[in-house]
């Protein structure tokens, strides 16, 4: 179904190869998984399996892929693609049209397909997938659960002989994930299923066949039951494959303090928080879950003073955030967003990590101190380098600098596992608790149930904008657990 | 965002039309400037004046901005009566107001009021080109990622500070705020674009290509507004003929 003999790619103007003599075989209706740690060149072997390369992305490309007995440098990518479905990380990101049925229709109307063929097409792809309440809304007001299915939809409408799967469910929550897997698995049944992901335990389930690649080589290639954690985290180079826990719990002494909390995003929408009220203690690890949607991020950004509630109020050493001016709230309290990339805005990394402290009114030797301790702390080593040119964790690892050169009491972390692979986790983890133990509190919005439980004293658990638990972790995670597995 | 920006209420009768619907109302509106018969002008204004208010439409944004217009016409019409007490010209100004308000209303109905993917489909009905139509899609998808995106790149730059100093000392950041928003967005608004090319060349674009094109649904409130707007076309037609040409 799909071969790759002796394939290297360099892309152009970079002076290293991203996959190197890769050799490759998948048969008809096979579930492979291709695991790798980021920047280990999965996308990239994506893209050369789907026709993007050399199609789209120009390069040095050496050696051969065959998809469905077609080489992909002779055909043109109309006639590859007839064969191959495509499903991006971001569902977001790769719908083009304005309508959940346009952006179903839209491939089939473009492999010049009749009328009728489109709409019997059309008709079998929105009852398997039950979208039919969904037809004429936009797909960005979809929630994220319902944008993968269309997106899912609008691939497995043109009937593709194999699906590629790049980062498939890293935006969803656990019970989203399941939900997907469990999609994937009601109709790989005369498919070739290829999922490119950082994450082994997700593909696990599923897989009939996992291939690890590391330093663009590839390191095991065998069924998934020969492989646990630990074993993945040494192909991907990191040697120490244990669990990391937190400390004993602080005493209760809160420090900030959440009081009937209420928000909502416009008029005509319901609230996105509803009366929400807890404590988070000095130097506690309070973890925060819930589904997508649930109301994690916009309670950082209210915790944060980043948007103004609707009602109730948020206190931090007794005094309300709104009014607390940016220098004081600073040293209180700091925030890492999702996506870097809304952030780095400056030509070098020391300019980057001088920001912040600069409109602290912090003098220069001070603030060449702080950034010479977070870069020890962070392994940074070339701060005069362009920090749009770091790879995603790297440029992830920056901003957490930025946050930790302020040094907050407490850290507000939304999301800090998303696109991250489980080797950068495992030290994202152990820096976290080394911060922890040196008497720093964090509130972390996450759907990484696993992160949560290493790391958390407590657990918050949303749903609907509601507290619906909050308590020690042990206690909470048992029902969290529970719920995603519904 | 996006939603406060609009303000749309989400079931109106107005809202839903078709949007060929909406032009013909549009077009028949329009012919209200042809037409000096007082009943026809105060039905046409009346008419589209209440499908907005009993529609829900004047809830929205724009309706309220609209309201504020009309306030000014109203003054304006008082200004008039000042310097004229002939009662002619205080009927004349009404109907000025009266024209004005039928065509604005029902220019919001098919300009502000129709779904983006409506407003392609009557476009692309109407046979314009679907180079323009498929990029002024492209256009109205990315509205809300760029609002979005801002959003979340100006919340992370407020929380690194960069609002703060206060007087003289705000107004001299002011380049670095527009720095601090615009590299970001840029930078998201490229990987974005990227992301979306490859998108469309792995499911086959071809941007000569028809569309499927949406059909004109006959539903009890659109055939009721079509019926209307032809009647009225129809007597504005005949009250012009009748006074200008005969």
């Amino acid at each position: 179904m799909l071969s790759v003999n002796n394939l290297s790619f360099s892309y152009p103007a970079a002076d290293v190869t991203t996959i190197d003599k890769a050799d490759l075989k998948i048969e008809d209706d096979e579930t492979v998984a291709i695991v790798g740690p980021n920047g280990s060149g999965k996308s990239t072997l994506g893209y050369c399996l789907c026709g993007i390369i050399p199609h789209l992305i120009k390069g040095k490309m050496m050696g051969d892929v065959a998809v469905d007995g077609l080489n992909t440098k002779d055909h043109p990518l109309k006639d590859i693609i007839k064969n191959i479905g495509v499903i991006f990380q971001d569902p977001d990101a790769q719908f083009v049209t304005l309508r959940v049925k346009d952006e179903i229709a839209f491939g089939l109307e473009n492999i010049d397909l009749p009328q009728e063929e489109i709409n019997a097409r059309l008709d079998s792809v929105i009852e398997r997938f039950g979208l039919s309440d969904l037809l004429d809304r936009a797909p960005q007001d979809l929630s994220m659960g319902q944008k993968q299915k269309v997106a899912l939809a609008s691939v497995m409408a043109m009937r593709p002989k194999i699906l590629l799967l790049d980062e498939p469910a890293s935006t969803l929550d656990p019970r989203g994930q399941r939900k997907f897997l469990d999609a994937i698995r009601e109709m790989k049944d005369g498919l070739t299923v290829i999922m490119l992901t950082h994450n082994f335990d997700y593909v696990r389930s599923i897989a009939d066949r996992v291939i690890v690649i590391h330093d663009k080589t590839v390191k095991f290639d065998g069924p998934p039951d020969l492989l646990d954690r630990k074993e993945v985290l040494r192909l991907f180079g990191v040697n120490d494959g244990a669990r990391n826990k937190s400390n004993a719990a602080p005493p209760a002494d809160p420090l900030i303090r959440i009081e009937g909390l209420s928000y909502k995003y416009s008029r005509s929408c319901k609230l996105s928080l509803d009366d929400v009220s807890f404590a988070v203690n000095r130097g506690e690890v309070l973890g925060i879950v819930g589904p997508n949607g649930s109301g994690k991020s916009t309670l950082l950004f209210l915790m944060h003073g980043l948007l103004k509630p609707l009602r109730g109020r948020v206190l931090i050493d007794g005094k309300e955030v709104s009014k607390i001016d940016f220098p004081k709230l600073a040293v209180k309290q700091g925030i890492l967003f999702q996506n870097p990339n809304h952030q780095i805005f400056n030509p070098t990394i020391r300019e980057e990590l001088s920001f912040g402290l600069k409109n602290l009114g912090l003098g220069e030797e001070e603030i060449e101190t702080r950034i010479r301790q977070v870069s020890d702390f962070l392994n940074f080593e070339d701060l005069s380098r362009d920090p749009h040119s770091l790879s995603y964790g790297q440029r992830k690892l920056l901003s957490l600098a930025t946050v930790l050169a302020m040094n907050p009491e407490v850290i507000l972390l939304d999301e800090p596992e998303l696109g991250m692979d489980v080797g950068f986790m495992d030290k994202f983890e152990k820096r976290l608790l080394k911060l922890n133990r040196s008497g720093k509190s964090f509130v972390i919005a996450s759907h990484d149930l696993d992160l949560i439980e290493d790391v958390s004293h407590r657990v918050l658990f949303l749903e609907d904008g509601r507290v619906a638990k909050v308590g020690p972790t042990e206690q909470v995670m048992s029902e969290v657990r529970d719920y995603f597995d519904r | 965002m996006i939603d406060k920006l609009i303000g749309k209420p989400l079931h109106d009768v107005v809202y839903e039309l078709d949007p060929r619907v909406k032009l013909i109302w549009l077009i028949s509106c329009s012919s209200v400037y042809f037409t000096d018969d007082k009943l026809l002008i105060a039905v046409i204004t009346l008419v589209a004046a209440a499908m907005f208010i009993f529609s829900g439409a004047h809830k929205t944004i724009y309706m309220k901005a609209f309201y504020y217009i009309f306030v000014f016409l109203i003054a304006l019409f008082l200004l008039a009566m000042t310097e004229s007490t002939e009662i002619m010209n205080v009927i004349y100004a009404l109907t000025i107001i009266s024209k004005w308000l039928a065509i604005s209303i029902s220019s919001i109905a098919f300009f502000v009021m129709t779904k983006p993917f409506e407003l392609m489909t009557a476009l692309r009905s109407f046979r314009v080109p679907e180079a323009f139509v498929f990029s002024l899609g492209i256009g109205f998808r990315f509205i809300p990622i760029i609002f979005e995106a801002a959003d979340k790149i100006l919340m992370a730059q407020k929380a690194r500070g960069l609002y703060s100093g206060k007087g003289f000392r705000k107004i001299l950041r002011i380049p670095m705020v527009i720095k601090a928003l615009i590299i970001p967005l840029i930078i998201e608004m490229l990987n974005r674009l990227w992301d979306m090319w490859l998108a469309l060349m792995i499911r086959g674009f071809d941007l000569g290509k028809s569309r499927k094109q949406m059909k004109l649904e006959l539903s009890a409130s659109n055939l009721t507004v079509l019926i209307y707007s032809f009647a009225i076309m129809a007597a504005c037609a005949a009250n012009y003929f009748l006074i200008y040409l005969v």
